[in-house]
């Protein structure tokens, strides 16, 4: 189980990481380099958005895992726990919504 | 830009040693360095406390450090924690949170010295004894290798009161919300103290857990519009990189040398923090 977590962790951060780096990247760009009508002038905060947003949605996925593993290991109890965790967050989601 | 993203990864690199997030590094940097109001500073950290959590994770995890089903407990608490966090936010003023917070880090400071003291003997730190039956119950008790002369020898450990631990993990999840941090420095003296578990365990399963209550507070945060990418993806980067490579430190150093630069980081911050909270809230250029 460490091990196919380890490795979602892994990859989702440098999935994440590289979404944001290349943002990061076009935004330097755009300032030293005019990019006309290539590329959109918020390409780059847009890219870095959805890198931030990926990072952010890891850790729930890796509870959502965690939670498949609990069902495939048949371990209810903790199937259980590990929704409840998502229950919670996905609350808390909506909750930040409301407050608008 | 380029200066977040490095200065996030100084932060990420202490915190993947201590196993906490680096966030209370983070918030103090944006804020008086670059400018940040508090709340986008907070937004900010708690992405970076998510970016530590996954980059020292991942590492921890392939050394068997991390107890999975201990830490998806605990969430449960944290999380808890979280939210109510967020709705308490209007309730306590800053400075109040400053002080409360500064006393909280003399407590654990002084905790983990009491426990520095009486390792002394040992070398693992922690003896098998019966546990608390919910965490045999619960199948929480494990072990990891510790690297030892020649080949890795099996550390087992057994889990202790695991009824306060999910208290005090929820008091850590109201705090992090609050304050952007990932409230490793009380979860981390939290297992060390009231679960008992090797140093090194509460560290990398501290880290585990942090990016979760960070996870569900900046979601909220996000809901509500407080996270810029702008000054976040950056700072995001800097402490992924950071704490990775903090983890892999980690693993090599003992566990007495951990608790070591954990009471002098404890200490140092409850000063700042003390300071902060007599001051008023803090902003731009008055620390």
């Amino acid at each position: 189980m460490e091990h196919l977590l380890a490795g979602l962790l892994r990859y989702g951060a440098i999935a994440a990481c590289a979404w944001i780096a290349a943002g990061m990247g076009l935004s330097f760009l755009e300032a030293y380099v005019d990019s006309g009508p290539l590329v959109s002038p918020r390409l780059a905060s847009q890219l870095m958005a959805i890198g931030t947003l990926l990072l952010i949605a890891l850790p729930v996925l890796r509870v959502g895992v965690t939670a498949l593993i609990f069902l495939y290991e048949r371990d209810y109890v903790f199937l259980i726990i590990s929704s409840t965790v998502l229950i919670i967050i996905a609350c808390g989601f909506f909750l930040g919504l409301a407050a608008l | 830009m380029l200066l977040v993203c490095l200065a996030s990864l100084a932060a990420g690199l202490l915190g993947g040693i201590l196993g906490m997030a680096g966030g209370i590094f983070i918030v103090p940097a944006l804020t008086l360095l670059f400018g940040l109001d508090i709340r986008h500073a907070v937004g900010a950290s708690l992405v970076s406390v998510i970016g530590c959590s996954c980059g020292s994770a991942a590492s921890a995890m392939e050394n068997r450090l991390t107890n999975v089903r201990l830490a998806i407990l605990l969430e449960v608490g944290t999380t808890l924690g979280a939210l109510s966090g967020v709705v308490l936010s209007g309730v306590f003023s800053e400075a109040s949170l400053y002080l409360l917070f500064a006393a909280i880090l003399l407590v654990s400071a002084w905790q983990m010295d009491q426990k520095r003291r009486a390792d002394v003997v040992g070398v693992a730190g922690n003896s098998v004894r019966a546990s608390d039956p919910w965490a045999v119950k619960l199948r929480l008790n494990s072990s990891y290798p510790e690297p030892g002369s020649g080949s890795d020898q099996e550390v087992t450990y057994s889990v202790q009161r695991v009824w306060l631990g999910l208290l005090l993990m929820y008091g850590a999840g109201v705090v992090s919300s609050l304050l952007g941090i990932g409230s490793g420095v009380l979860k981390v003296p939290a297992m060390d103290y009231a679960l008992e578990l090797p140093i090194k365990v509460s560290s990398a399963t501290s880290n585990f857990m942090i990016g979760v209550t960070g996870a569900a507070s900046a979601g909220i945060y996000y809901a509500r519009g407080d996270i810029t990418p702008e000054v976040a993806a950056p700072v995001a980067l800097g402490s992924v990189v950071g704490a990775y490579l903090g983890t892999k430190i980690l693993m090599r150093t003992s566990n007495e040398r951990i608790r070591g630069l954990f009471i002098l980081v404890l200490l140092a911050l409850a000063l700042k923090m003390g300071f902060a909270g007599f001051q008023g809230t803090p902003r731009s250029g008055e620390f």
